[in-house]
């Protein structure tokens, strides 16, 4: 087969694509002093006003920074970026609110009553952490906090409590996917006892390849040894994946077997009915990238014009752009418009 | 009589809903929610017409330990891993020192304290230290030096939330 469409279609966006897969975010989970947690059914809705009250009179000052109140509703595009991070944040209740400039805000009343965030690139851990640090003073200043001096920063679950910070990871993993399969790989992960690993995806299959790494502890330590631990982690696994990629472009023979994967995964996708298509055509994508990338995408090997065109109308009205899968073509870097125009 | 709001606490404050310059309703509440609950939230539009206890605080079974707050309770906590209020883990301190030896690192708190928590604490210190210089003045009858302790002791709690 050829692959002419797609040489087209993903070059000139290689650095872009590759911010785009790998992301982290860190999370502060703050709660109002006396005040009953959103967790609690006895929260809703007479305190949920009563914290929309107080937040909204220290937002005043906010709205000046540039700083937007967004009532976060099932349409929301605003909250797209933070899927990741926040998977039920479109659930009906309680009535949410995103406070934020560009990849720094608040939500409001999600599990706990202030979910403070900073979300971007892998690499920028410590200037997040500063930003965030200074966007959680911001807040102390004007709010009161439920704190102990045991068990510090109270939050809904027992499992953020201390400093109530949480680091998620979520990194693009196709070469140690392809080399020793993505189970596998999936069961280190989860192996190991200091973080937390889940894959992006539902069933426990990573879809596009895609696995979300959060720190496990969050009393008894330091926000700055959270931030080291994970920095020191998310490069270690990041390194690994390196290494097969450097490995994978080396050996001709993993190619091959790269290729005939490519190949068999092609068909099966082109055969198969729309639900079962789904993760094959996220991965399928992913690994695609990975040849890109890695530059083995062979000299005139591309797409059919014709089967690239029935992939295409496979995945935008083949019912596969819904939920979870739009988000995760979103962060492939595809858009609706772009695909009809290069198809 | 139980307060409206939290359904379980002993009511104190009788709020008189006047409207049209006729007693429409009263809502009785205790001391706690009536400080810590604007009252136009409850009363504003929209306002709801039953005792807001019956719909928005369901009744938990009795005789079953839970937060003396919000009346969570640790079985809620088993199943769902969340508490319901900042209160529950003082009421549960001994549960929860339990399943936190398993599943955090340390039982301490080591990171960051909240600026108005320090302030605080730094006033309670100096309010403590006062009381004890107040006592030793008080014993060597220097009334002076008492009457001065007190007022700086007073100033000091007034700064204290």
């Amino acid at each position: 087969m050829s692959f002419t469409l797609g040489k087209r279609l993903f070059s000139s966006r290689k650095n872009r694509l590759l911010d785009g897969f790998n992301r982290v975010a860190l999370v502060l989970s703050r709660n109002l002093a006396r005040i009953p947690f959103p967790s609690s059914i006895y929260f809703s809705p007479l305190w949920e006003e009563e914290v929309k009250e107080r937040v909204e009179k220290a937002y005043s000052s906010l709205a000046r920074k540039g700083f937007s109140w967004v009532e976060i509703g099932s349409h929301s595009r605003e909250v797209e970026p933070l899927s990741w991070v926040f998977p039920q944040l479109l659930s009906d209740s309680p009535e949410k609110i995103l406070i934020h400039k560009g990849n720094l805000g608040a939500i409001i009343n999600h599990q706990d009553h202030l979910s403070l965030f900073a979300e971007g690139e892998y690499r920028n851990l410590e200037s997040y952490w500063k930003r965030l640090n200074k966007w959680d003073d911001f807040w102390e200043s004007k709010l009161e906090y439920a704190y102990s001096e045991q068990w510090g920063y109270l939050t809904s679950s027992p499992s953020r409590l201390g400093t109530g910070l949480k680091i998620y990871m979520r990194l693009h993993l196709p070469a140690l996917s392809f080399l020793y399969g993505e189970k596998r790989v999936f069961q280190w992960f989860k192996d190991n006892d200091r973080f937390l690993v889940e894959v992006y995806g539902e069933d426990d299959q990573a879809l596009a390849h895609l696995f979300v790494f959060s720190n496990l502890f969050t009393l008894g330590v330091k926000e700055t040894e959270i931030l080291k631990m994970m920095q020191d982690f998310g490069k270690g696994i990041w390194e690994w994946e390196k290494q097969v990629r450097a490995s994978l472009v080396k050996s001709s023979s993993r190619q091959n077997i790269f290729w005939q994967m490519m190949e068999r995964l092609y068909e099966e996708l082109m055969e198969g009915n729309e639900e079962q298509n789904e993760k094959k055509i996220l991965d399928f994508l992913s690994f695609w990238f990975l040849a890109r990338d890695e530059g083995i995408l062979p000299e005139g090997w591309g797409f059919e014009f014709m089967k690239s065109a029935d992939l295409w109308d496979k995945i935008i009205n083949g019912g596969l752009l819904r939920g979870q899968s739009l988000k995760v073509l979103g962060f492939l870097g595809i858009e609706l418009g772009r695909i009809w125009n290069d198809v | 009589m139980k307060c409206d709001i939290c359904g379980w606490r002993e009511a104190k404050v009788v709020v008189y809903l006047i409207g049209g310059g006729e007693l429409k309703n009263k809502l009785f509440l205790c001391p706690a929610c009536s400080q810590e609950v604007s009252i136009s939230r409850v009363v504003g539009p929209g306002s709801y017409k039953s005792p807001p206890s019956t719909r928005f605080f369901p009744l938990k079974k009795e005789g079953r330990k839970r937060c003396s707050f919000c009346q969570w309770e640790w079985e809620d906590f088993l199943k769902g891993g969340v508490v319901g209020c900042s209160h529950c883990y003082s009421s549960y301190s001994k549960e929860m020192q339990s399943w936190l030896s398993k599943n955090q690192l340390g039982m301490h708190h080591r990171g960051k304290i909240p600026i108005n928590w320090q302030r605080q604490k730094k006033i309670q210190n100096a309010i403590f230290r006062l009381g004890r210089d107040l006592e030793n003045a008080i014993e060597q009858e220097n009334y002076e030096k008492a009457g001065h302790l007190k007022k700086v002791m007073e100033k000091l709690r007034s700064q204290l939330k």
